[in-house]
């Protein structure tokens, strides 16, 4: 279990609003509530799955401690510094501990760009290199299992297996101690997605990696993640090991999303089916955020922001639990 | 049971400035009435032009269905003139796309467009035509059906135009249904209601012709599937036979490389190398590059079916040797 001391990441109560603005002087007239009191903390090569459905907020949670947002509150530690009350200086050295892995393998690589550029602009960036630039970028290419002589090619010339190793060498260049991905593997085949999930298991333990990795495919996180978070409207709604969420979820929203999720070769329990839809971030409802499609709601919860109950290794934010 | 739907050795190909080549490569199959049958393969395999083909929908050119058979109750679709085209289209057959916002017309009225369907198929007037949309979308659960009636696509959430799609398909109660990856643009949990609507109407005897690249889909809706690999069929199964007992190493590689949620985690057995481009298929067995069971008669044969019995056949020189 972690704790603040050997955390390598915590989040104290973090949110994140973006202002709705409407009319001629840009009036703001609300907010969207993306992140609304986010905590967590992770461990030392460990992999945190994040779940939840379009529009709950992970990637703005996974972008906020990236510090590509500016939250409106809470923090976040890094080997226990708060990246938030850093000076520049500082954190110019901290950023490149932070990396990511994107989606689409297709945009988050500059086409303009061949893979030797793409590889050590970081490198170049902190003085890094080893040796020449070419020897370096043949290196990493090696560790992502692509052949080195490809480093004068351009992104377009690749596949999205092959375009998303490039990612993850361009990831990896900078020794980080923390990679986000952002949904790795959801763009590419069944049959290239194994070896990317391969890959990225076996670099965490050549290079002790934590990943906060967002998908949602719950097979895929189910497998990968050593512990699973859910999120629903902003707010998580249970944390635990991995196995117990999947096989045991305690919160009634993660019942409903691993009841739906589909595993193939194993004959499922009853589906449980939510009505309606998620609510809008703008007007999120008051109380739990689920009480209008939770099957168990009581009258308290439409009242009350449930608070953390910690069972074991689990937390669960239900006023059932 | 009779069958609806018999494709037998549809081959289509594609012409472009650079390039030719055959999208779909002598594929046979067959979809009997009320059944469910997922065709799972992986981009570019040719199973989106296998469902467009059936339609007649393949842009032309550079598209050209080359030969083979389409019969649908019998009737040669590949004989039969535009009109009769038109006229089966949506009424016997329809089609889910998988991008409901790009398959919705964005400049008008989700009410017009469905009533629009209706009457080029049925002589309603207008107010019965809207009656029967608006008790169509009530069918699919939508919300506040009355009021979505004169929304525009804009206005609904993802799962919302897909259930409107859904509606559309079934309006006038066709016998067959294509989806093509009617899911994968979804949340889970809004997969899971449409999976039950999918469900329901077979119930109600239409059969659904299910395409998507996703073994859990498949797993949960389908009576039977069919794997394609580089533009054939490699091979057909009961589902059950398909997940307990995979015989093509093709089928066998989808299904070891499927991550599962459990806690024993062994390593993932990946299918080496890459999905191939159709300009670069092999000669022979196009998987060979890929099995690890590969023998000099791969390189120069195309391997031939074997009858497994149960309905369950695979092409694969592995079965054949005995």
């Amino acid at each position: 279990m972690s704790n603040l001391y050997s955390s390598i990441l915590a989040v104290r109560d973090l949110k994140m609003y973006f202002p709705v603005r409407r009319g001629v002087m840009s009036r703001t007239v609300g907010y969207v509530y993306a992140v609304d009191g986010v905590t967590f903390s992770m461990d030392k090569k460990e992999i945190l799955g994040l779940v939840g459905e379009s529009g709950c907020g992970k990637t703005t949670l996974a972008r906020t401690i990236l510090m590509l947002e500016k939250p409106v509150s809470g923090q976040v530690l890094f080997d226990g510094k708060d990246l938030f009350k850093l000076r520049r200086r500082e954190l110019a050295g901290l950023r490149k501990r932070l990396q990511i892995i994107f989606q689409d393998p297709t945009a988050s690589l500059n086409p303009r760009m061949n893979i030797l550029d793409i590889l050590t602009e970081g490198l170049l960036q902190y003085g890094m290199v080893e040796g020449d630039r070419e020897t370096h970028a043949r290196k990493l290419l090696a560790e992502v299992g692509l052949d080195g002589d490809v480093i004068y090619r351009y992104p377009h010339e690749f596949s999205g297996g092959q375009r998303q190793r490039i990612s993850i060498a361009r990831a990896i260049s900078l020794r980080p101690d923390f990679i986000v991905c952002d949904e790795p593997v959801s763009a590419l085949d069944v049959s290239v997605q194994a070896q990317i999930i391969n890959l990225l298991l076996d670099l965490r333990e050549r290079y002790d990696l934590s990943y906060l990795f967002i998908s949602h495919d719950l097979s895929v996180v189910g497998y990968i993640a050593d512990r699973i978070a859910v999120m629903y409207l902003g707010r998580m709604v249970e944390v635990g090991p991995a196995g117990d969420v999947v096989e045991d979820p305690l919160h009634p929203y993660s019942q409903a999303l691993l009841s739906a999720a589909t595993a193939p070769g194993v004959y499922r329990k009853k589906r449980i089916i939510l009505s309606g839809e998620t609510p809008s971030p703008v007007a999120p409802p008051p109380g739990c955020v689920f009480h209008p499609r939770c099957p168990k709601s009581m009258p308290v919860c439409r009242k009350e922001v449930p608070r953390e109950t910690v069972s074991g290794k689990r937390r669960v934010w239900c006023h059932l639990c | 049971m009779e069958p609806l739907l018999q494709v037998k050795g549809l081959s289509v190909s594609f012409t472009t400035d650079e390039a030719a080549f055959r999208a779909v490569d002598d594929v046979s199959f067959q979809v009997s009435v009320g059944e469910i049958v997922g065709l799972v393969g992986e981009s570019g395999c040719g199973k989106s032009v296998t469902a467009l083909s059936v339609l007649r929908l393949i842009p032309s050119p550079p598209g050209k269905i080359e030969s083979g058979q389409i019969l649908f109750k019998g009737e040669d679709l590949l004989k039969v003139d535009v009109s009769r085209m038109q006229n089966l289209r949506g009424k016997e057959i329809s089609m889910i796309f998988q991008e409901p916002m790009s398959a919705l017309s964005p400049l008008h009225r989700i009410g017009n467009q469905l009533v629009e369907a209706i009457s080029l198929h049925r002589a309603l007037s207008k107010k019965e035509a809207w009656n029967l949309a608006e008790s169509y979308l009530k069918k699919v659960s939508l919300p506040d059906a009355g009021q979505k009636m004169f929304a525009y696509p804009y206005q609904l959430s993802g799962g919302m135009q897909q259930r409107v799609m859904i509606a559309m398909a079934l309006l006038l109660e066709p016998d067959l249904v294509i989806a093509d990856e009617p899911t994968t643009a979804l949340d889970v949990t809004v997969q899971a209601q449409i999976f039950e609507l999918l469900q329901k109407m077979r119930k109600e005897h239409t059969a659904v012709f299910l395409i998507t690249h996703d073994m859990g889909v498949i797993w949960e809706m389908c009576d039977r599937v069919i794997v394609m690999y580089a533009a054939r069929v490699v091979e057909e199964a009961r589902r059950d036979t398909l997940f307990q007992s995979p015989a093509h190493p093709y089928t066998q590689g989808l299904l070891a490389s499927s991550p599962k949620p459990v806690r024993n985690k062994t390593r993932l057995k990946a299918i080496p190398g890459q999905v191939p481009s159709p300009i670069h298929y092999l000669p022979g067995c196009r998987f060979r590059d890929r099995c690890a069971h590969t023998h000099g008669r791969c390189e120069r044969e195309i391997p031939e079916w074997v009858d497994l019995g149960d309905g369950h056949r695979a092409a694969c020189f592995l079965l054949s040797r005995g």
